[in-house]
């Protein structure tokens, strides 16, 4: 277990440890490397638990630092975010037709 | 909504033939756009949160100014521009792209080095110089803000104030809470095409049913309006607002849910006119007072598009390179996340504001070649493309070339 979850969300540690990653460019990297069946599997097995998994997040101040667990499930929820429109819109892990990603830069403030 | 209500019959100044491809292509019109209005006209650089507290700065590079400028935060509290050059001997004094909190700069070449107001403080070896250290500052460019924008201009003596130059449209925004967001996600690229073509493309809203028919499905048309229409088109002198249309009816997705449970601002799922407090908002925001509103560009000549809309706003820039290359920039400013749920919603904002942006930024690149093909002279323009014949006559007009 590299990257160990909360107790309650145990049933997603396999999962964890694939899409649990710090950053939007390492998440989106993943995402668009691996084939649509990862990508729907991963989103079919998170989809159920994204409530419980919000609820519990929303007890936790961002702007402090949150034990190890807390933060893995976080990266994992931020995943799921990320791969979200792969699933649920363009049924592909890339924007179809799109500007090829790796010739953009995206940096994040929050 | 046929031809007989359109926006474009209102300003009758404005050409309705087919717009001249001509000026996407022609190294003279680069050029008399780079000399006759990027370097006369105000132009957005910044936000005040990069540069909010004494010794905050960032430099950018000016291409189209010919230029790399140093905008800085004085111990006064006031921001003030720079040219990033050396004194000396012609040197970039900062090197760096941002930082907080410094005391100064020391160029690397021969640790010559400025103040914060950009005076010469010294010199190694200032015996073995004759120089009046008093007029050997870093040389000053032209800097205003307006409601938290930083803008400079490059003239020597601009022709008119900021607050002049933004007219009725800056007025029209004053009262807007510009000040509450923060910024959250920057996406940047060179693109190979004219800054032109960049800046069309977040003009109307026309593409957004072919374009964007796999990201937004069903998020900014109905049933009522099926080519999403504009909710207003507002031309003034020199800057202009398109106000896009959204479907208050329409079904977010599984994670477009969640977000707008936990976000403060769902990026493309705008509430329903009834939460969203719209008869507070100043007049240059929701101008026609549609409560099917989602959010308004304001073109503000030549170069920059500042979104408003109910929660969040953004800042895009189109900085031309040469006659076919240029940089985009755009940044998100909401309100920030206070949970780790909330920074989770959030995710679903950032994800789609860049796959839509992917989305936006392939044509462009695509359509440049094409334009040295010599199969299409001039482009067809709907009346809900009113904004990019307003930007081409504004620029002709400046240009000389009207």
């Amino acid at each position: 277990m590299s990257k160990p979850l909360p107790d309650e969300f145990n049933h997603l540690q396999s999962l964890a440890d694939e899409w649990a990653l710090p950053t939007f460019a390492a998440r989106y990297a993943k995402r668009t490397s691996v084939e649509m069946a990862e990508l729907q599997q991963c989103y079919d097995a998170l989809l159920p638990a994204m409530p419980a998994i919000m609820e519990f997040l929303n007890q936790y101040p961002y702007d402090q630092q949150r034990p190890a667990p807390v933060e893995n499930l976080m990266q994992l929820a931020m995943s799921f975010m990320d791969i979200s429109p792969a699933v649920e819109l363009f049924f592909q892990p890339t924007v179809p037709y799109g500007k090829e990603w790796k010739e953009a830069q995206l940096s994040i403030h929050c | 909504m046929g031809k007989e209500s359109g926006f474009t019959q209102q300003y009758p100044r404005i050409d309705t033939a087919p717009l001249p491809v001509e000026p996407y292509i022609s190294a003279e019109t680069f050029e008399l756009e780079k000399e006759r209005v990027f370097k006369r006209s105000w132009l957005s650089v910044g936000r005040r949160d990069q540069v909010r507290e004494p010794g905050d700065f960032f430099t950018r590079d000016l291409e189209i100014g010919d230029t790399k400028i140093l905008v800085v935060c004085g111990a006064d509290g006031q921001v003030r521009a720079f040219h990033n050059v050396c004194q000396h001997r012609g040197h970039q004094v900062s090197l760096e792209s941002e930082g907080r909190g410094c005391q100064g700069f020391i160029c690397e070449f021969h640790n010559w080095s400025y103040g914060l107001d950009g005076s010469l403080k010294g010199m190694p070896d200032a015996d073995n110089f004759v120089l009046d250290k008093t007029q050997l500052g870093l040389r000053e460019i032209h800097c205003d803000l307006w409601e938290d924008n930083v803008f400079i201009n490059l003239a020597a003596a601009p022709e008119h104030t900021l607050a002049e130059y933004l007219g009725d449209l800056g007025r029209d925004l004053s009262g807007f809470p510009h000040q509450d967001y923060a910024p959250i996600a920057t996406i940047s690229s060179e693109l190979q095409c004219n800054w032109k073509l960049v800046m069309d493309a977040f003009n109307e809203a026309y593409h957004v049913i072919g374009l964007h028919r796999r990201s937004a499905p069903g998020a900014f048309n109905s049933e009522d309006n099926p080519f999403g229409h504009l909710q207003a088109v507002k031309l003034h002198e020199r800057h202009w607002t398109i106000s896009a249309y959204a479907n208050p009816q329409q079904t977010p997705s599984a994670a477009a849910g969640l977000n707008i449970q936990y976000s403060a601002a769902a990026t493309y799922v705008p509430k329903h006119s009834d939460e969203q407090g719209l008869t507070k908002l100043p007049p240059g925001v929701n101008p026609s007072q549609s409560d099917t509103w989602a959010f308004d560009v304001h073109q503000i000549f030549p170069n920059f598009s500042y979104y408003t809309a109910n929660g969040w706003i953004l800042c895009q820039r189109y900085w031309p390179i040469s006659v076919d290359s240029c940089r985009y920039e755009t940044t998100l400013y909401t309100v920030p996340p206070k949970t780790a749920a909330e920074r989770v919603a959030m995710e679903q904002t950032i994800i789609m504001l860049w796959d839509v942006v992917l989305e936006d930024l392939s044509t462009v690149e695509r359509t440049q070649p094409m334009l040295l093909s010599g199969a299409i002279d001039a482009f067809q323009l709907s009346d809900m493309e009113l904004g990019i014949r307003q930007h081409a006559q504004v620029l002709a007009q400046a240009i000389g070339k009207a």
